[in-house]
């Protein structure tokens, strides 16, 4: 079920008070919310259920296979296992085509003809959410970190409906405590969440929905018939459109979660207001980064070693958290070209270092520089992710030199603000929201409701007709 | 000023104003996607509870703020709800014998299996009207959702040519076709863009969406259908003949219509039923040889076996994704074969020349 549907809504008005009314029975309300959950898993395809109990049973056990032995190397076997299982099957489901293909094809021009059929893998929606939320139990489990919960904890844990098809990613050590505190029914943060869910409609219905149709698909689907204008405004456009889908989408989930008692890690932070490659992975899909961070970069060695292996750990981590994203080698590039960013700019701080220079001073000028020279180190990485090809991808950059002063139809006014607004609100201090949320959340119920309403009934007339899926569904 | 937490009965009254309310100022838009629904318990459910949101929010005037707004942004039709088909009384005639520029043919098969109907090859080239980058061929390309990736790949195709000029952007429109004119009016949208824009050429793909069975529009004397009775072969064929006769055969038109049918699918119900909707397409087409060219795409991606398949081979012997995860549409790759086959029905008819013609050098005299 996607979330702005009248499926979903039906769906929640029955959890929602459901939930509530269940609450102080923790484990009539662990197997209802699971019940719940996998129906609402269960909408697109009843298959994925049957993935989503597997991975379930078999991390529980091996988080308490791994908690119970004492000998080192036995608890080390099994984290192995563990992980070779888990991203076995990420790999098989999200993979296996791609690689078999690129395999083929590679073999192919070196003049050896493997002609077999490609197995066609249905990817299950989510599967790499979850199963980067499973591998955190687990791997906190073998650091001492966490010790395993019951079965019904860490299954809600895992399917929990508002976080399961597009993340944000929660671990377990952030999510399963909440479980075992009763959640207070008098004191629901009802205005933070309709703050969440109406923006996140916002973003994802009226800003996302509208870019892509209005310039994005058309400028990547035929870059030649475009002007340099409209590519680089295309450009642009989809910054937006993929920063308003996906933290649209985590906005509704991290809202939808509070409703129910529950409190998500923020996912993005105004990530097009960063100073810094360094400073945009702290804004931008804050969850994925931290779990990258704390179960690859720092494993592999983080910046413990020598300048060559921070490097080469900061590459690695960035090509894999490319690929994460998907079965291109697009995505790959996407983050070898941020990957190189980091190294880089690691490399001019300690090179600053060694020289004895200071810190350049922090003016208005030079922030608002290094912003936007960020902006479009980001954006530059973004045609490889949105390109479905290299050789759009290449057409795109080529573009954008070869044809200003043809016509420029595609960039109207409609999309300059759709732009604007998208990025502008990342520049908003902190206190306009919250001093509005407090607001609004004084009002009276009733009140709040009409509100909320109005809201919708603006979302959908500004928003184009259909319901287009969340980009991230795609990972 | 600090926020302030509601018990959840109060947030559990919040949701529901708020849905009322919404669903008060939204009525035009949710009777229409409840009207737009396959037929079944959730059509007729969404029927019955938009019904009085539609009467509370007119008496209400409630629906206006709505209605203002779609004005405003230049989409006022996208609350109408068509009951009726609009085609020209004489669009059901039979086409005129005579087939314009280009020549008659019957049904050739190209190179890549693909069949296609339209003129032969081998037409006097002087006869077909001549497009350059001075006087370029102006085309338009829409339809369902499977119009989208063919259409931009035949796009990029042309693009170096610089003599075809596309009439905006590929119109693509998710869950449309001819049965359900209440959800898109493409008869109309259709007529508007042949006065309007006066195109040399016109790509359209319909027939994805077309196998419901729960055909709207219907004219007065034929009652409700179901998918493949005499009755809905019939009025399907009205409709897409009628289609044709909007954009090719209307007087004093010389146009070309290339309509890409349905491909094949991942799934075998449904193949049987486009297996129908393809025959009646290509049948009308072939009622007008030199004016509508049909793409047969259902066997252009079939596998050997004759089924589905999601890769195929390039031109340089590579595997490529043709078709995406969802079995239905197009990945560029299958894009770009289509586009070829496109353009090459577009030649037959039409030259699409990158520089304009030079005139012939002078004689020399003894």
């Amino acid at each position: 079920m996607l979330f702005p549907t009248v499926t979903f809504t039906v769906f929640f008005l029955l959890v929602l008070p459901l939930s509530w009314l269940l609450m102080q029975q923790p484990g009539r309300w662990r197997v209802f919310m699971v019940a719940a959950s996998y129906v609402f898993y269960g909408w697109w395809d009843w298959r994925f259920c049957l993935l989503l109990g597997a991975s379930t049973l078999a991390n529980q056990v091996f988080a308490v296979a791994i908690h119970r032995a004492r000998d080192p190397a036995r608890r080390k076997a099994l984290l192995a296992l563990a992980v070779a299982a888990n991203l076995g099957v990420l790999g098989f489901f999200k993979y296996y085509g791609f690689f078999v293909t690129s395999l083929q094809n590679a073999l192919a021009d070196v003049g050896v003809d493997v002609s077999r059929g490609v197995l066609d893998v249905t990817l299950p929606i989510g599967i790499s959410f979850f199963t980067f939320q499973a591998l955190s139990y687990v791997v906190d489990v073998y650091r001492g970190d966490f010790a395993p919960v019951r079965l019904s904890r860490f299954a809600v844990y895992l399917a929990f409906f508002p976080h399961l098809v597009a993340g944000p990613i929660v671990r377990a050590r952030e999510f399963i405590p909440q479980l075992g505190r009763p959640r207070d029914p008098r004191k629901v943060d009802a205005g933070l969440a309709a703050f969440l869910i109406v923006g996140g409609l916002f973003k994802k219905v009226v800003i996302a929905n509208f870019l892509a149709d209005a310039i994005v698909d058309d400028v990547f689907g035929a870059p030649e018939q475009h002007s340099s204008l409209e590519v680089l405004v295309a450009v642009y456009a989809y910054a937006v459109q993929i920063y308003c889908d996906f933290s649209g989408y985590t906005d509704i989930a991290i809202g939808i979660a509070l409703l129910l008692g529950f409190r998500f890690p923020q996912n993005f932070d105004a990530p097009y207001s960063a100073e810094s490659l360094q400073d945009f992975w702290r804004r931008w899909h804050m969850n994925l980064y931290r779990w990258l961070r704390d179960y690859l970069y720092i494993p592999l060695g983080g910046s413990r070693g020598s300048r060559l292996l921070t490097y080469r750990n900061l590459m690695l981590t960035m090509l894999l958290g490319g690929l994460w994203h998907g079965a291109a080698w697009t995505f790959v590039v996407w983050g070898g070209v941020l990957g190189a960013g980091l190294a880089f700019e690691r490399w001019l701080a300690e090179r600053r270092e060694r020289l004895g220079l200071p810190e350049p001073p922090s003016t208005w000028l030079r922030r608002n520089a290094r912003r936007l020279v960020t902006f479009h180190v980001v954006c530059l990485a973004w045609i490889f992710f949105r390109a479905d090809s290299f050789g759009t991808a290449g057409d795109i950059l080529r573009r954008l030199v070869d044809a200003w002063g043809e016509p420029t139809g595609a960039v109207t006014l409609g999309v300059v603000l759709a732009i604007l607004v998208g990025i502008g609100t990342q520049y908003l201090p902190a206190r306009v929201p919250l001093t509005l949320m407090a607001r609004f959340s004084h009002l009276p119920p009733v009140a709040q409701g009409a509100l909320v309403g109005v809201a919708l009934m603006l979302i959908s007339t500004l928003g184009p007709e259909g319901v287009a899926p969340f980009i991230y569904f795609q990972f | 000023m600090q926020r302030r937490a509601l018990p959840a009965g109060h947030v559990l009254l919040i949701a529901i104003v708020a849905l009322v309310v919404g669903s008060v100022l939204n009525a035009d838009g949710l009777r229409k996607m409840a009207h737009t629904q396959p037929e079944g318990w959730r059509r007729d459910v969404g029927m019955a509870a938009t019904a009085p949101l539609v009467g509370i929010a007119d008496t209400l005037r409630l629906d206006r703020p709505r209605a203002w707004l779609k004005s405003a942004l230049g989409r006022s039709e996208d609350d109408r709800i068509a009951t009726t088909v609009a085609l020209p009384p004489t669009s059901a005639a039979t086409p005129a014998a005579t087939a314009p520029a280009g020549g008659t043919g019957p049904v050739a098969t190209t190179a890549d299996g693909a069949g296609t109907t339209g003129p032969a090859a081998g037409d006097d080239p002087g006869a077909k009207p001549v497009f350059t980058p001075a006087q370029p061929m102006r085309v338009w390309i829409a339809g369902d959702s499977l119009a989208i990736v063919p259409g931009q790949a035949f796009l990029r195709l042309v693009a170096g040519t610089g003599a075809v000029e596309p009439i905006g952007e590929v119109e693509g429109r998710l869950a449309t076709g001819l049965e359900r004119p209440d959800r898109y009016d493409w008869f109309t949208r259709i007529q508007r863009e042949m006065e309007r824009q006066d195109p040399d050429a016109v790509v359209l793909t319909f027939g994805t969406n077309d196998f419901g069975g729960y055909m709207t529009g219907l004219p007065e004397d034929v009652d409700k259908t179901a998918f493949g009775t005499p009755t809905w072969m019939k009025e399907y064929r009205r409709r897409v003949g009628g289609v044709m006769y909007l954009i090719t055969a209307e007087p004093g038109e010389q146009r070309l219509l290339v309509w890409i049918g349905v491909p094949i699918v991942n799934d075998e119900g449904r193949n049987e039923q486009y297996k129908v909707v393809n025959a009646i397409v290509r049948a009308e087409a072939e009622r007008r040889p030199g004016r509508v060219a049909f793409v047969d795409t259902y066997r252009m991606f079939r596998s050997k076996a004759g089924g589905f398949v999601r890769q195929m081979r390039d031109g340089s012997g590579r595997l490529v994704d043709v078709r995406s995860p969802d079995g239905t549409h197009f990945e560029p790759a299958g894009g770009d074969r289509i586009a070829k086959v496109v353009l090459r029905e577009i030649e037959k008819v039409y030259e699409v020349r990158s520089r304009a013609p030079q005139p012939d050098p002078p004689r020399s005299t003894p």
